[in-house]
């Protein structure tokens, strides 16, 4: 009988730890969020920023005020810039994403499923310190040389921001690839289609939800990245007339400015509504991520 | 097709062996015929090489790394492995897998895929895609969801989509690898009745199964094959009632499997 009890109260304590570890996690995501929430939205509730002009004035400048007695609170120029990074970097890295993946599973799958997919996640983990590094060494000279300027900008901060993606859009593309049933490849080409037609009307086709994914996940990690753009993009808080033209993003000016700031001050709140931003895109980008997936279950299923 | 008589030769092998990677012997020196309007059985247990033959009919063993095949496939009087484009054979024998594989696209997209890259104009597509469900059996039941997911089919109408698929590309043989294994026993007999519409097209089929009821049901012809050797061939009734191999009288009267 005690053996029973104790059987029942280990399966209690395995429980009750597992839970509780579930509990905190969740806890601490809901605490963030209302958190984050509740700073950001100070900004429009407490201070009385118009939303309008956060969202759509020109003028970043907290600590002047305007005509109208108000401090120059307008995100335009680091929302734009945001865009844009993210943007231009998926245009620069999803032809090279796409291209090694197929290449990885269908033209060479030995060395490319043993050597060159496990090297390229090695790249997922380099520190982001270290791409913002590289482009502030290489890429931006090289952007100065051919375009002129200062070479700081958001063409350097996509390019550096590319190189970052690219090892994590490839990866998922190529499980995304590998995951379509071989029985398509072979129905395909039972069928007298060449290889190549194969892979773009059969296999790209059906690998669509998980190559969507991969592309919002990359798009995810840029838009989020803050040190190695802040490193590159030349932090001017105006809206560029080009891309060679020093810009910021949510990120930089927040990494910027939150250690410069004092806590409870509208120039302070101001950079909590812009990480209010940045979380609610991320959380946008997973539930495109979670919508694309599961529409992709249906069609294989 | 249409100048071809029954009980033309349509495809003859001449001492075929298979070989898979490291040089071992999946296949020794099978030599059979095929005629046209004539559905072949090729039965035989598990393991037996029945598939790997098959395979070799429209060059799927292509896609097998260090599949190596010798002797001669003679389809129109041109060995296949030497003379005809790959691409092209494969247009011409028709294959339809053991497991239903229709594309994750529409019914409609499953059909004109192929002839689109085929380069078929596009005022034709339509027409051929209706006339190859039609051949199917499947018209009735789909031509009011052309354009619905394939996968929505059930496993049977899938198998006859992807016979429907075959079918479009104008084929004068078709091969069937255990096309009903994956079928409940009424998309069989609507399998079966397929089957014998297209022989009597005209079309040279070509069957694998492990169903000697299948066999006897549908098949003129049968060829039994044993650990990689084909043991027997002749009319599928002879194969069943008096066969004349030791091994193949046990298969029959199914003390293995």
């Amino acid at each position: 009988m005690s053996k029973v009890m104790s059987h029942r109260s280990l399966e209690r304590l395995g429980r009750g730890l597992t839970g509780s570890c579930v509990a905190i996690s969740f806890a601490l995501v809901v605490t963030l969020i209302v958190m984050v929430t509740y700073h950001g939205l100070t900004t429009f509730i407490v201070d009385g920023i118009s939303p309008v002009s956060f969202f759509c004035g020109d003028v970043w400048n907290p600590h002047e005020t305007g005509d109208n007695g108000v401090p120059l609170l307008g995100a335009l120029p680091m929302i734009v810039g945001s865009f844009a990074v993210t943007l231009l970097s998926c245009v620069f890295a999803l032809p090279f994403a796409i291209g090694s993946a197929i290449c990885i599973v269908e033209i060479i799958p030995r060395i490319g499923r043993t050597v060159i997919q496990p090297v390229i996640e090695v790249f997922v983990g380099i520190p982001s310190v270290v791409f913002g590094l590289i482009g502030l060494m290489i890429v931006v000279p090289w952007t100065a040389g051919w375009a002129g300027g200062t070479g700081y900008g958001i063409f350097s901060a996509a390019i550096v921001l590319a190189v970052m993606i690219l090892p994590t859009i490839t990866s998922l593309s190529v499980d995304a690839i590998a995951a379509v049933p071989q029985s398509y490849r072979l129905g395909s080409y039972g069928l007298g289609c060449m290889r190549w037609q194969t892979i773009w009307h059969v296999v790209l086709r059906s690998a669509l939800p998980g190559l969507l994914t991969a592309t919002i996940l990359g798009m995810a990690r840029a838009f989020g990245e803050a040190l190695a753009v802040q490193m590159v993009i030349g932090n001017a808080t105006a809206i560029p007339d080009s891309l060679f033209t020093p810009a910021s993003t949510l990120t930089s000016i927040l990494t910027m400015g939150m250690g410069n700031e004092a806590m409870g001050t509208i120039p302070n709140d101001a950079l909590w509504s812009l990480a209010l931003i940045l979380m609610g895109m991320s959380l946008v980008f997973i539930a495109i991520v979670h919508l694309v997936g599961r529409k992709g279950a249906n069609v294989h299923a | 097709m249409m100048n071809t008589s029954t009980g033309d030769e349509r495809i003859a092998t001449h001492h075929v062996s298979v070989y898979y990677q490291g040089n071992k012997e999946a296949l020794s020196d099978v030599s059979l015929t095929f005629h046209a309007g004539e559905i072949s059985a090729l039965i035989g247990p598990s393991g037996c090489g029945k598939s790997t033959f098959l395979r070799c009919l429209d060059l799927m063993n292509r896609e097998i790394t260090g599949c190596r095949v010798d002797g001669l496939i003679m389809y129109h009087d041109q060995d296949i492995n030497q003379h005809a484009d790959l691409f092209t054979t494969r247009q011409r024998i028709g294959m339809v897998f053991q497991q239903p594989n229709p594309f994750g696209m529409s019914i409609y997209g499953n059909i004109a895929l192929a002839l689109r890259r085929h380069g078929v104009p596009k005022a034709k597509i339509k027409g051929i895609v209706e006339e190859s469900l039609r051949s199917a059996a499947l018209w009735d039941e789909v031509k009011d969801k052309l354009h619905s997911h394939a996968r929505a089919l059930s496993g049977g109408q899938q198998q006859r989509l992807c016979i429907a698929r075959t079918l479009a590309l104008d084929p004068d043989v078709i091969l069937m690898d255990e096309p009903c294994s994956a079928l409940d026993p009424i998309a069989t007999h609507a399998i079966e009745d397929t089957m014998q519409s297209l022989a009597a097209r005209g079309i040279s089929v070509i069957v694998v199964t492990h169903n000697m009821q299948q066999a006897l049901r549908v098949a003129d012809t049968t060829a039994f094959f044993y650990l990689g050797e084909m043991i027997e061939s002749g009319k599928t009734e002879q194969i069943f009632s008096n066969p004349h191999d030791a091994r193949l009288r046990d298969y029959v009267e199914g003390r293995f499997g």
